[in-house]
C-alpha cells in the first residue's frame, strides 16, 4: 500500500456533475425484448457457452461456464430462447461471443418472494462455491471473479468498503448505500466472515451531508454482533478519493487490505442469502446529453440505448458515449452495447463536457506535475518517450504510472499524456 | 438511432478541465487591452499605431514561421501576445519600423528558429525588446524622448491634473492609513502607480497592469510565485543597499519608489511568468524569481541604461533547464 498522505497535492473538486437525488429504491429498468449476454463481462477470460441456438432458457439458468481461470459462470438474465450466438467486438477491442436471448415465457424469480437461506451456518467453502456458481464478480474499474480473490486473500486483514464514487458523474455506489444499506451490511458480514477481517471500515463521501449518521444508524439497526464497523468520511477531493479508495489495485494483489464496493457486496448478499445469480447491474446513466440522469437496476444484456431511452433519451447528440467513469471507462461504439456485470455507468457527454480541442504544443505549464497523484513529472516523461528515451523515462518513474488520466485531464494543450503512457506500458507487457 | 457521429476510438480520460492553452493566452491578451486604451488616451493615436504595427508584424511573422513547418498556429494567440508586449514596451514616439522589426525578430528568430511555441528557451517578447534596445538605444530610452511630454515627465494631456490627483489621493490614503502605520506617504507615489506619469505605452499604469495580473493569477493562468519572489528579492535588496548612494547608510532604500515603477510590472507579471521559459514546478519558480529580482537590482544599481529587469529575466531564462533538472524526481527509487 502506498503512503496515502502523499496524495494531497491536487485540488480538484469534481462534484458538480453528479446525480444528486436518489429515490428510496433504485428503479428497475424495463426488461429487454432481447438480451445480449456477453460471455466476457469483466477483465479476464470469456466463459464457454453451454447453450446453442434454439435452446429454451429460464431466468437465472447457467448459459456459460468458466473455461479457464479469470472467467466465471454466466446466467440467463431473462427467460426465453437463444436466438443467435454472434461474435461482437468489445469496447477494449477484444472479440467475444454474445448470446442473444429473446424474451419469452414466465419468470422464476421476478415478482416472487425470494427465499432466504441462513448463511451463518454455511461453511467457508460453501460460501465461496456459491459465489463461483452465482457468477459474482468484483465491480469497479478493474473487475474480476470475486471468489478466487476472497479465497486467496490472507485472513486477519482489514476490510474496506468503498461506499463512495471515485469519479465524477458516478453515483452508483452512493445510491446503493442509500437504498440497500441493510443488504450491504449483510454482504459485508458474509465477506468479513470468510476473510476473518481484523477490522471493517466503510469509506463514505465526506461531501455528503448526513451519510455517516445514516450508515451508522443502519449498522446499529442490523445489530451486527461482535463486529464493530467504523464509518470513515473521505475527502471529496478527486484523486484522494480515487486512490484512498484503493481503486487502482487489481483486487487481491494488494494484500494489506481488501477493498470492496457496495455493488459487489449486494451481489454477494443476493447470491448467498437468496441463491440469486448475478443477473442485474446498478448503472448510473448520466452526462449532459441525457435528459433525466439517474441510477437504474438493469438486467445484464440490456442494450445501453434502452437505458438512455428510459432516462428520457438524448437532449442533444453526445460527443462521447462512455461505459464507466470518465477517467477510467471505455468508449462505447454504439447504443446496442449491452449492460455487463462490471458496468457501473453509461455517460453521454456533450462537447461542453468533453472539452476536446486541437492538440497544441506543450507550454511547460506544469499542471500535469502538480496533478500527478504518484508524483511523476508527466510532461518530461512525455518528452522522453517522444524522443524514444524510454530507459530514462523508466528511471524517472514511468513504471509507477497508474493511468489515472489526471495529467490528460488538466493539460491545457490537450496532449494525450496518460493515453501515451498507457499505450507504452501496455505494449511493454 | 444513428450512432455514426460518435467517435469510435479514443481512450480515457474522456473529458478535460476547462482551461486551454489558446484560451489562457487570449485571456491574457484581453486583460492587457485596458492598458492600451490608457496608453492611447495618454499618448495619443500614435501609441495605437505603434502597438498595431508590432502585433501585425508578430502575427505575419508567426504565419511565416509556422507555415514553414507546415502548420498554422495563429489561433493559439501567442504571436498576438508577443506583439502586444513588444508594442507596450515602446514609447509612442518611436519610428514605426522599430516595433515591426523587433516583432519579426522575436517571432522568426527567437520563437520560430527553435521550433515554435513551447520550444523557445528565451521569452520572445523580451528578446524582441532587447533587440530594439540594442539596435536603437536612442529611440528606446524614454526619458525626455517624446516632444509631446511636459517638463515634469508627464504627458501634456495629463499634466494639468496629474499633480492634483496625486496630491489628493495621497492625502486620502494618509488620512486613512497613517493612524494605522504611523507613517505618512509622501507625494509622488500614487499618481505614477495609477499611470499619471511618462513612460512606455503599456507600462505607464501600474494599477491596470496589477489588475490584469490579478485576474490572470486568480484564474491560475499566471503563477503568483514568480512576481512575488521577484518583488521580494528586489525590494529587500533595494531596502538594504538602495540608500547607499544618497544617504550613505544601509536599510534606507526607497522600496516603494522602486516598486511602484510600472515598467517592472510588465516584465515581472507578463514576461518572467511565461511558462515556456520559467520552471515547471512552483517551488523552483521561487528560486527563479529571486534570481531575477537580485540580478535586476545589481544591474539597476550599477547604473546601466539597459532595461535591468528585462535583462535579468533573460539571464534567468538560461538557468531554467538547470533549475528544472535539479531534484528531478520528487520520489526516489523506481518501484513504490
Amino acid at each position: 500500500m502506498k503512503a496515502l498522505s502523499t496524495y494531497s497535492n491536487m485540488r480538484l473538486a469534481l462534484d458538480e456533475n453528479r446525480v444528486m437525488d436518489h429515490p428510496a429504491t433504485i428503479p428497475n429498468a424495463y426488461l429487454p425484448a432481447t438480451a445480449h449476454v456477453l460471455l466476457r463481462q469483466h477483465n479476464g477470460n470469456p466463459a464457454c457457452a453451454v447453450v446453442s441456438v434454439g435452446d429454451e432458457v429460464r431466468e437465472g439458468m447457467v448459459i456459460g461456464v468458466p473455461a479457464e481461470s479469470g472467467s466465471t459462470y454466466v446466467h440467463s438474465p431473462i427467460p426465453g430462447f437463444v436466438r443467435a450466438i454472434v461474435s461482437v467486438r468489445l469496447p477494449d477491442g477484444a472479440i467475444c461471443d454474445s448470446i442473444e436471448i429473446a424474451l419469452k415465457g414466465s419468470f422464476d424469480r421476478l415478482g416472487k418472494k425470494p427465499e432466504k437461506y441462513l448463511w451463518t451456518s454455511m461453511r467457508r467453502s460453501d460460501i465461496l462455491n456459491t459465489l463461483v456458481e452465482k457468477g459474482v464478480v468484483t465491480t469497479g474499474c478493474i473487475s474480476v471473479p470475486f471468489a478466487p480473490v476472497l479465497a486467496g486473500f490472507p485472513t486477519g486483514k482489514p476490510l474496506f468498503v468503498q461506499a463512495l464514487d471515485s469519479e465524477p458523474y458516478l453515483s452508483t455506489e452512493r445510491a446503493i448505500m442509500e437504498s440497500r444499506a441493510k443488504d450491504v451490511i449483510e454482504g459485508l458480514r458474509i465477506v468479513s466472515t470468510v476473510m476473518q477481517a481484523s477490522s471493517i471500515v466503510i469509506l463514505v463521501d465526506s461531501a455528503l451531508r448526513g451519510i455517516q449518521e445514516r450508515v451508522a444508524a443502519t449498522i446499529a439497526e442490523a445489530g451486527s454482533e461482535a463486529m464493530t464497523i467504523e464509518v470513515r468520511p473521505q475527502s471529496a477531493n478527486f484523486p484522494n478519493r480515487y486512490l484512498e479508495a484503493g481503486e487502482f489495485f487489481l483486487p487481491g494483489t494488494d494484500t494489506e487490505a481488501l477493498y470492496v464496493r457496495p455493488s459487489t457486496l449486494v451481489a454477494v448478499r443476493d447470491a448467498v442469502v437468496e441463491a440469486k445469480p448475478f443477473l442485474e447491474s446498478y448503472v448510473t446513466v448520466a452526462g449532459g446529453a441525457v435528459r433525466n440522469p439517474g441510477v437504474l437496476k438493469a438486467r445484464i444484456g440490456t442494450p445501453i440505448g434502452n437505458l438512455i431511452a428510459e432516462c428520457g433519451g438524448f437532449l442533444e447528440m453526445p460527443e462521447r458515449l462512455v461505459l464507466g467513469g470518465p477517467f477510467t471507462g471505455v468508449a462505447a461504439r454504439d447504443l446496442s452495447m449491452p449492460v455487463t456485470k462490471s458496468m457501473s455507468a453509461i455517460l453521454a457527454l456533450t462537447p461542453m463536457e468533453t472539452r476536446g480541442r486541437k492538440e497544441r504544443p506543450c507550454i511547460r505549464c506544469g499542471r500535469c506535475s502538480e496533478g500527478c497523484p504518484v508524483l511523476l513529472d508527466p510532461q518530461s516523461l512525455w518528452r522522453l518517450l517522444v524522443r524514444s528515451q524510454t530507459a530514462k523515462a523508466l528511471t524517472q518513474g514511468l513504471g509507477d504510472c497508474i493511468s489515472c488520466g489526471i495529467c490528460s485531464y488538466v493539460c491545457p494543450s490537450r496532449i494525450e499524456l496518460s493515453q501515451f503512457f498507457s499505450a507504452y506500458l501496455g505494449a511493454r507487457e | 438511432m444513428k450512432e455514426s457521429r460518435i467517435p469510435l476510438v479514443g481512450s480515457a480520460p474522456f473529458f478535460h478541465a476547462a482551461s486551454s492553452t489558446a484560451g489562457d493566452i487570449w485571456t491574457a491578451v484581453l486583460v492587457l487591452l485596458p492598458c492600451l486604451a490608457w496608453g492611447t488616451y495618454a499618448f495619443g493615436w500614435r501609441a495605437l499605431a505603434v502597438v498595431f504595427c508590432s502585433v501585425a508584424a508578430a502575427m505575419v511573422g508567426d504565419l511565416m514561421q509556422s507555415g514553414f513547418r507546415g502548420r498554422f498556429e495563429l489561433g493559439d494567440g501567442s504571436a498576438a501576445l508577443t506583439g502586444l508586449l513588444i508594442g507596450y514596451s515602446m514609447t509612442a514616439g518611436v519610428p514605426l519600423h522599430i516595433p515591426i522589426l523587433s516583432s519579426l525578430f522575436a517571432i522568426l528568430v527567437v520563437k520560430g528558429a527553435f521550433g515554435g511555441l513551447g520550444n523557445n528557451w528565451m521569452n520572445p517578447a523580451l528578446a524582441g525588446i532587447v533587440f530594439a534596445t540594442l539596435n536603437w538605444p536612442g529611440s528606446m530610452a524614454w526619458i525626455g524622448s517624446d516632444p509631446r511630454l511636459g517638463a515634469a515627465g508627464v504627458p501634456e494631456s495629463l499634466g494639468s491634473f496629474a499633480a492634483s490627483v496625486d496630491a489628493g489621493l495621497t492625502h486620502l490614503f494618509n488620512s486613512g492609513f497613517s493612524p494605522i502605520f504611523g507613517v505618512e506617504l509622501a507625494d509622488g507615489y500614487i499618481g505614477p502607480l495609477l499611470g499619471l506619469r511618462d513612460g512606455r505605452i503599456g507600462e505607464t499604469s501600474g494599477f491596470l497592469l496589477l489588475a490584469a495580473s490579478a485576474i490572470l493569477i486568480g484564474n491560475r493562468i499566471l503563477r503568483w510565485e514568480v512576481p512575488a519572489s521577484i518583488f521580494a528579492a528586489f525590494g529587500t535588496l533595494t531596502w538594504i543597499f538602495g540608500g547607499m548612494r544618497t544617504e550613505n547608510s544601509f536599510f534606507s532604500g526607497d522600496v516603494l519608489g522602486a516598486l511602484s515603477h510600472g515598467s517592472f510590472f510588465l516584465v515581472a507579471f507578463f514576461m518572467a511568468t511565461d511558462p515556456v521559459t520559467s520552471p515547471t514546478r512552483r517551488s523552483r519558480s521561487l528560486w527563479y524569481g529571486a534570481g531575477i529580482g537580485s540580478i535586476a537590482f545589481i544591474l539597476g544599481y550599477f547604473g546601466t541604461r539597459f532595461d535591468a529587469m528585462g535583462a535579468a529575466v533573460l539571464m534567468m531564462n538560461c538557468f531554467v533547464p538547470a533549475l528544472d533538472g535539479m531534484w528531478k524526481r520528487r520520489k526516489e527509487g523506481g518501484a513504490a
